[in-house]
């Protein structure tokens, strides 16, 4: 298969984006240089995850489907709708085109505990966590919280403010959730695009101080 | 019953109440479990109820249209015509019994989701695994030979082509496509080894965690927006 890259056109006219970078002539043979990187946003149902996802987003956020059948077993309560054989589990992201050659995406976690089973697959190589918060109801993000830590994965802590309101203080909250001091506790607003810019900055940072921590300990 | 004109509607009235019944059986059972099971006794009930007119010219076999499985489990041998009557006289007593709770599923308009009339795993051909380690976020593009045989691929490998002429994460084709992660997943190792598509670098490519420098890259990245 030698012949496909010289039988491809020079400057032929089927030049997509993503290959019209100044590179002078094409290649011969794919060279795969776009890099992505996942940020998990994560939080009680209603808290905003999927406003925060589309305020940055460069597409409106898609859903993506992960049709569940055994897992569901002994979780869902399915004696109203007995024809019912799957469940749908669904999962909100977004894209952020950080660079020519860099996209970020950045994923919802589906809310349910029972859909615990896809966690792993979103946290695996992700850069971290956003824990997004309704101080209205603070127990609905320890689950996350307590997944998050269990596997090492760097979080930081936004307070979503509903209706503009910021009740209670960053130190309050964290005295209420114990979390531990060196978790950044951030005031956000999901709907704001330079808020959650904000937000995911933190995040960033908090991780690579992270990692260069760890780095020393090794 | 005597008089023509008042035949026919006096004729539809049990078959109806028999569509009726077929469907409340189906639907008002409580537990998916122990179907099989309970699939014996509700046949015997069925044919013990009141509510249950037999057709005149079958007194044991129910009409076979809208509850084509109860004909084999009652009485296989006496199935008129139909699929099921034939499995019934063919293969003889409960061997098909097994197959049969699959088969009655797809019968109510029970399939919601998204686009393809297809299911889902139709297409990977019942696999439910791929050949090539692919994140959610795993970027995928279609090569140059990919664009050259385009015409060539088959239908599925082409809608996939087509969407990834711009590099795409595997959890978009699945979204756009609107099939199941899974789905996505299996079709395109199968694409990457074809070497339809290329699949990129994700963040963790390396090792399990993204690296110093790519995170350098994404928060200035951020600061930028």
């Amino acid at each position: 298969m030698d012949s496909v890259g010289s039988s491809y056109p020079v400057g032929g006219p089927p030049v997509t984006p993503a290959m019209s970078r100044p590179s002078p002539a094409p290649r011969p043979g794919p060279t795969p240089t776009t890099i992505s990187a996942k940020i998990v946003v994560a939080g009680g149902f209603g808290v905003g995850k999927t406003t925060f996802v589309g305020s940055v987003s460069e597409i409106d956020p898609l859903t993506t489907e992960a049709v569940m059948t055994e897992a569901s077993a002994g979780h869902d309560d399915l004696s109203a709708t007995p024809n019912k054989q799957t469940t749908t589990v669904a999962m909100d992201f977004g894209r952020v085109s950080l660079d020519s050659d860099l996209i970020l995406y950045l994923f919802g976690t589906p809310g349910q505990h029972r859909f615990w089973f896809m966690w792993d697959d979103l946290v695996r190589g992700a850069i971290g966590a956003v824990v997004l918060v309704d101080t209205r109801r603070l127990a609905d993000c320890f689950s996350a919280i307590d997944f998050f830590e269990d596997r090492g994965l760097p979080y930081v802590v936004g307070l979503n403010a509903f209706d503009g309101q910021q009740p209670h203080r960053v130190e309050d909250v964290r005295e209420a959730m114990s979390i531990d001091p060196s978790i950044p506790i951030v005031m956000c607003d999901a709907r704001n695009r330079e808020s959650t810019k904000q937000t995911l900055i933190a995040l960033v940072q908090h991780a690579m101080a992270a990692r260069m921590a760890a780095g020393a300990r090794r | 019953m005597t008089s023509g004109p008042d035949d026919a509607p006096r004729q539809q009235e049990p078959t109806f109440a028999d569509v009726m019944n077929g469907f409340s059986l189906d639907s008002g059972r409580p537990r998916k479990r122990r179907r099989w099971g309970r699939r014996r006794d509700e046949d015997a009930e069925r044919q013990e109820a009141p509510q249950a007119p037999p057709p005149p010219a079958y007194p044991t076999t129910p009409p076979p249209g809208p509850v084509p499985n109860e004909v084999a489990y009652s009485q296989g041998s006496q199935g008129p015509q139909g699929d099921a009557g034939f499995a019934g006289s063919g293969y003889g007593g409960y061997q098909t019994g097994p197959i049969e709770p699959i088969r009655d599923e797809p019968l109510p308009p029970a399939v919601p989701t998204g686009a393809s009339a297809v299911r889902p795993y139709a297409w990977t051909r019942g696999r439910t695994k791929s050949g090539f380690d692919l994140a959610i976020e795993t970027l995928v593009s279609t090569s140059p030979q990919g664009r050259e045989q385009l015409a060539m691929l088959q239908m599925e490998h082409r809608s996939v082509a087509d969407l990834c002429d711009q590099p795409r994460s595997v959890a978009e084709v699945a979204a756009l496509l609107s099939i199941p992660l899974g789905v996505a997943r299996v079709l395109l190792g199968d694409m990457a080894g074809l070497g339809v598509v290329t699949v990129h670098q994700t963040a963790s490519s390396t090792g399990n965690e993204p690296d110093l420098a790519l995170m350098e890259r994404v928060l200035s990245g951020l600061r930028r927006l």
